[in-house]
């Protein structure tokens, strides 16, 4: 409130007569009394604003309706969840000059109370927004631009927080301030954690089992911004970032992306290593990045012979193999063949890397290598994996003998290094016979391959084999038994970068229930009857997962449990995944059971079992209308293209070999959803109908509709990056579940949705 | 004259069924809704200018308040803690999807037509000329005057100064004087 003094020279604002009447009269400010009593202007305002609340007071609240309750509490029932923010970006489109208002006076004879006269005074007006000096990520910078433009805001932005560091390159010890300016998604509370996955030069591709740690603690300093330090250890060359909070409830790694630091080169340029490990990182989740990042590569460091390795990697991956990357591919291998010929003193590394990358651009140049590597560095990566090839493909091709195999093998493995173990223990299994393997051979090669993949797939999946074995079969369960207590108390050492601990648990539970059924079939085949059951329902108890069903439904049979086994025959037939011909035995089997009526009661149940389980991982988030181009140049709005209930949206690339590659599997599974209503469309990210496109479209007979994402606005809109993507609006447009690449997955989620909708 | 309204006060609720609503159950959820969705409606009405939009915040509002309570620390009234959320709600669909109808506040047989002997404008026409303030202006006039709100809440709701939330509430009430008094 303004002081009293201050008042004598000019008229008060609404806002402060407001404030006045609000207060009770015994209390009411004295300057502003005499004021209004001898002023005719604040006298009418002051009469204005009385009546007006008089007005305000009447209106009315009207009783809810029942329709919306119904329908609010369905939703909850078919396990939509919608995140309720915590705190929104600054309402702020139209921004005022706080300095010019801070004393809020206004003089009626020098600012005029016409709005138009508000918008026309220049000296008013002036932008809050202040432009980060580092943003570390596209998406900031284009939220930023968005609204210098006057583009409306999109969801992922506000959800999505600002994370300004003083540097993206750190040198060695150098310390890392950041400042986080906090979206939707976090909130305001007092502290905020900065976790990282950190990476090492001998960090292997792929992010399972990187190290997550938490790097800095963010403290609150004003409104939501967030500030803290942080200094990488001087082993780490790359880091992943993304900001939680304590409890780790909401993670902010700005839509799978994160924010990302690399340890820089006294000249302020990114190390060759640190840029290794992106491309390392990128692996997987960003096929266009990774590429972008070995051309980094090359150009900072052209005569790196490791850049030259990704580069034609990606290419390769990418489908971006053309005559002329070919022609320079050999031209570099001639260069780093000629160069490495040279040296007198040369690493096992640089050996091993100059024949990998040889072998495809010259096969003279290659067997020269390969000589050397087996002959001067044989522990090295690449010879290991080489001599384990010439086992399998001299030895063992031509005699067929296992136990000959295996003992080449078992003298490999001292030479084998760690980043290799992975690859050649599971080779080596492949080897052992399921049912007849030498039992000491199979628990060998077993552990070998959980100490260097402890993933629980991995660890169940060799459980299961244990279990085989006569020998070891108390030793399975055992080992399942274990999986299940491990995976019931890995919150902290497994939870991913930009997981949520209700994430993670629903991770971990799907690994848990799939352990639960593997060890319910083994207790059933043991006899034990009760405890196969008890250990099946808990197996089944949650989830959608087929296969937990039909292991369910084996076992059940064979213990005489005729009532589980019909549930999950139900739950099998209406898997959107099971083939006519299972899907008809399932009904077969029920309406023997119980009767055709009774059984199709129990698949109506398990239609909704489906929606509901399934819709428990969908987490709607608002889309902005956005405007799509159709390859013949007519636009259109997303809106206008949604189906009435469900539509799949994929994000495609004809740069990029995976998502080509799936554009078949794309339309099968677009020609069996249609037949339920769903609706699939595509975006190619390209700007222009090129001939390229038109010829791809045309060689792979793609009939599906292709918008294209002309400056990039859809792929900004739903936060997509790396394709293939794929996405499940609702019937308003809103995304119900993100970006996947797995088909399956999708079909099961437009099959959840469409019959929640219905 | 009646003074501008304070946040009215209900009943606290009981901890027991906030518990009840985190942990699930639609029964408790469904009592919050019938005491508190009227009052929320409301106001999401008013910021949004059409039902339809508001119904569907205050649905997301509800469809997502069993997970957001977890964050409730029961330190001020419920309403009010639901309030905020409704509104956070409803100005992130005014802005980043804006309004799908603009025209519902015309198809207000739900309004009783009051007269008014000063203005001489209905309550229709009051709901009309509130929805025609530019966004950023009516939100606060509708926290400030409608929802009884202070100006230091409004602006840390709205994450502006709280000098900026009283020239924005001067200004809605200078727009909305120009058009009633007309």
């Amino acid at each position: 409130m303004t002081t009293p003094t201050a008042l004598h020279a000019a008229h008060p604002s609404m806002a402060t007569w407001h404030d006045y009447l609000s207060t009770p009269i015994a209390l009411r400010d004295r300057a502003l009394t005499d004021h209004v009593q001898r002023c005719v202007e604040c006298e009418s305002a002051v009469r204005y604003l009385s009546e007006l609340q008089v007005l305000v007071d009447q209106l009315p609240i009207n009783p809810a309706p029942s329709g919306l309750r119904e329908r609010m509490l369905a939703s909850r029932a078919a396990g939509v969840r919608v995140l309720v923010p915590e705190h929104i970006d600054a309402f702020d489109n139209e921004s005022f000059d706080e300095a010019s208002f801070d004393d809020e006076i206004f003089d009626h004879n020098t600012t005029s109370s016409s709005p138009a006269a508000h918008h026309a005074a220049p000296f008013l007006w002036r932008t809050r927004w202040r432009i980060p000096t580092t943003i570390a990520a596209g998406i900031a910078a284009w939220t930023v631009m968005s609204l210098v433009s006057g583009t409306p805001v999109i969801e992922a932005g506000m959800i999505s927080g600002t994370l300004t560091l003083s540097t993206t390159l750190p040198k060695a010890g150098e310390a890392v301030t950041v400042r986080y300016n906090a979206g939707a998604l976090l909130g305001r509370p007092a502290v905020l954690r900065l976790r990282a996955r950190i990476r090492t030069v001998q960090g292997e591709s792929y992010n399972v089992g990187v190290p997550v740690v938490e790097i800095a603690t963010l403290q609150r300093t004003t409104g939501n911004e967030y500030t803290g330090r942080f200094t990488l250890p001087d082993s780490v060359v790359f880091a992943a970032l993304a900001v939680e909070d304590t409890a780790a409830a909401a993670v902010d790694d700005l839509g799978g992306r994160a924010w990302e630091v690399m340890r820089a080169a006294p000249n302020g340029e990114p190390l060759l290593s640190a840029l290794d490990q992106r491309s390392n990182d990128l692996m997987g989740r960003g096929w266009e990045e990774g590429l972008a990042t070995t051309r980094r590569m090359i150009q900072l460091y052209p005569d790196s012979l490791a850049a030259w390795t990704w580069l034609r990697a990606f290419e390769s991956w990418m489908s971006l193999e053309t005559d002329s990357t070919r022609a320079a591919h050999r031209r570099a291998s001639a260069m780093f063949d000629a160069r490495h010929r040279a040296l007198r003193d040369i690493a096992p590394a640089v050996i091993g890397r100059t024949f990998w990358y040889t072998r495809i651009t010259d096969s003279t140049a290659s067997a020269y290598w390969r000589e050397r590597l087996l002959r001067e560095a044989p522990t090295q990566s690449f010879a290991a994996q080489e001599r384990m090839n010439q086992i399998f493909s001299k030895q063992f091709s031509v005699r067929l003998d296992t136990i000959t195999a295996l003992a080449a093998l078992d003298a490999l493995w001292p030479d084998v290094s760690a980043d290799r173990a992975q690859q050649i223990a599971s080779a080596a299994l492949t080897l052992l016979p399921s049912l007849s393997a030498d039992a000491a051979d199979l628990l060998r090669w077993s552990d070998r391959l959980l100490a260097a993949d402890s993933s629980p797939n991995t660890s169940i999946r060799l459980a299961v084999r244990l279990l085989k074995s006569p020998t070891w079969r108390n030793e399975g369960k055992r080992r399942l038994r274990a999986e299940i207590a491990r995976l019931a108390r890995a919150r902290t050492q497994l939870r991913l970068l930009g997981e949520s601990h209700a994430e993670q648990e629903v991770r971990l539970a799907g690994s848990q229930r799939l352990a639960l059924a593997q060890l319910g079939r083994a207790l059933a085949d043991d006899g034990a009857h009760r405890a196969a059951l008890d250990t099946l329902a808990l197996a089944s108890a949650a989830g959608w997962d087929i296969n937990v069903f039909n292991t369910v439904r084996e076992t059940s049979l064979r213990v005489s449990d005729s009532t589980t086994a019909r549930i999950m025959s139900a739950r099998i037939a209406v898997d959107p995944g099971t083939g006519t011909a299972r899907r008809d035995s399932m009904h077969a089997f029920g309406a023997a059971q119980m009767g055709a009526t009774a059984f199709a009661q129990l698949v109506r149940n398990a239609q909704r079992d489906l929606s509901t389980r399934v819709m428990v991982g969908a987490k709607r988030r608002v889309l902005p209308d956005i405007t799509l181009r159709g390859i013949d140049g007519t636009g259109a709005s997303l809106r206008s293209l949604l189906a009435p209930h469900v539509t799949v949206v994929v994000f495609w690339s004809i740069d990029c070999g995976p998502a080509v590659d799936a554009l078949a599997e794309i339309q099968a599974a677009a020609k069996t959803l249609a037949t339920r209503g769903i609706r699939t469309i595509t975006i190619a990210e390209q700007a222009q109908p090129t001939p390229a496109l038109r010829d791809l479209l045309r060689t792979k007979a793609f009939t599906l509709p292709v918008y294209l994402d002309a400056g990039g606005t859809a792929g900004k809109a739903f936060n997509n990056w790396g394709t293939p993507s794929m996405y499940l609006l609702d019937a308003k447009g809103n995304v119900m579940f993100s970006s996947t690449s797995d088909m399956a997955s999708v079909v099961l989620r437009a099959e959840a949705m469409a019959f929640g909708a219905k | 004259m009646t003074a501008p309204t304070s946040p009215r006060r209900v009943t606290e609720h009981p901890t027991h069924l906030i518990d009840r609503v985190r942990a699930g159950d639609p029964h408790a959820l469904g009592q919050l809704y019938d005491e508190f969705a009227p009052r929320l409606l409301r106001v999401a009405r008013q910021l949004l200018g059409s039902r339809e939009d508001a119904e569907d915040a205050v649905h997301d509002m509800f469809v997502g308040l069993p997970e957001a309570l977890r964050r409730y620390e029961e330190h001020g009234t419920l309403r009010a803690w639901l309030t905020t959320r409704t509104v956070r709600l409803a100005l992130m669909r005014l802005r980043s999807a804006k309004r799908r109808r603009e025209d519902t506040l015309a198809d207000t047989d739900h309004v009783a037509h009051y007269a008014s002997a000063d203005f001489g404008i209905g309550m229709a026409d009051l709901e009309r000329a509130i929805a025609a303030l530019p966004d950023t202006l009516r939100a606060v006039f509708v926290l400030r005057q409608i929802e009884g709100l202070s100006h230091p809440e409004i602006a840390t709701l709205l994450g502006i100064s709280e000098g900026n939330s009283r020239v924005r509430h001067t200004r809605a009430l200078e727009h909305l004087r120009a058009r009633i008094t007309r």
